[in-house]
């Protein structure tokens, strides 16, 4: 049971990946979990009730802006393709729990829960701060770019 | 303090997937005012994208220093490095000042 009082449900197929929650539309199993809330301050992450699998038309809707900067994709973890991976786990999260204040001690309404690799690596602390995470964020505080640059340690 | 601590313990709600081409159509709103305003780079940018280099041999952000010098020297413009936070593929892009696009011109 998550703070929101439901279940994280399993969006995932059974026996696949965890789901990276800042992933690429272009993934496979691509799917919207949110859409980011600009006219906030800083940016604020608005969570589906329900994940919507991404299609030519929902990224159009973007245009002229890039997907990646109003949508936050889920899909399957890229692990070694990645580089924020370590070979076991992913430094990405360890860095922004590390780095990043909390959005908010009230865990998001998130339907992916389940199935995060953030979550499933660092537990609520990584739901405090995922509605602050924008994928493609031009305009990132110091911490949130330090948090997001490769290959430093976690 | 008040306002904000009552901000850092609210309950988020989530929004109906059939209001998403409403909230996205906001969002992108909010994206180009601040760009108009200054705050962003949406139409000028360098993505490099770190996880295929990275399978290249290639080292993406030295790459990515090697042109914020390069144009730093050529043109005086001190670009604005932005990192992105992705998975499977990481970028990492350049949100120039608008101004960029004039000395350039």
């Amino acid at each position: 049971m998550t703070a929101d009082g439901s279940s994280p449900r399993r969006v995932a197929p059974a026996g696949s990946a965890l789901l990276c929650p800042s992933a690429q539309p272009d993934a496979a199993d691509a799917v919207v979990i949110g859409v980011v809330d600009h006219a906030a301050s800083p940016p604020e992450v608005q969570y589906l009730d329900e994940p919507t699998p991404v299609t030519p038309e929902l990224l159009a809707l973007a245009r002229p802006v890039r997907p990646t900067e109003v949508y936050r994709f889920a899909a399957s973890c890229q692990q070694g393709a990645c580089s924020h991976w370590s070979g076991h786990d992913c430094t990405l999260v360890t860095r922004l729990v590390k780095l990043v204040p909390v959005a908010s001690l009230a865990l998001p309404p998130c339907r992916i829960r389940g199935d995060c690799r953030w979550f499933h690596q660092t537990g609520r602390d990584a739901c405090r701060r995922c509605p602050l995470v924008v994928t493609q964020n031009q305009a990132p505080s110091e911490a949130m770019r330090e948090a997001a640059a490769p290959g430093k340690p976690g | 303090m008040a306002a904000a601590k009552r901000s850092i313990v609210k309950k988020p709600r989530a929004i109906r997937a059939t209001s998403l081409a409403a909230a996205t159509t906001a969002s992108v709103k909010a994206v180009l005012k601040k760009a108009q305003l200054g705050g962003g780079g949406t139409t000028v940018g360098i993505l490099l994208e770190q996880a295929s280099m990275a399978a290249r041999g290639v080292d993406a952000d030295q790459i990515a220093k090697d042109i914020t010098a390069g144009v730093a020297a050529a043109t005086g413009v001190k670009l604005k490095p932005t990192s992105t936070v992705a998975g499977g593929s990481i970028l990492v892009g350049f949100a120039p000042p608008n101004t960029l696009l004039k000395p350039l011109a």
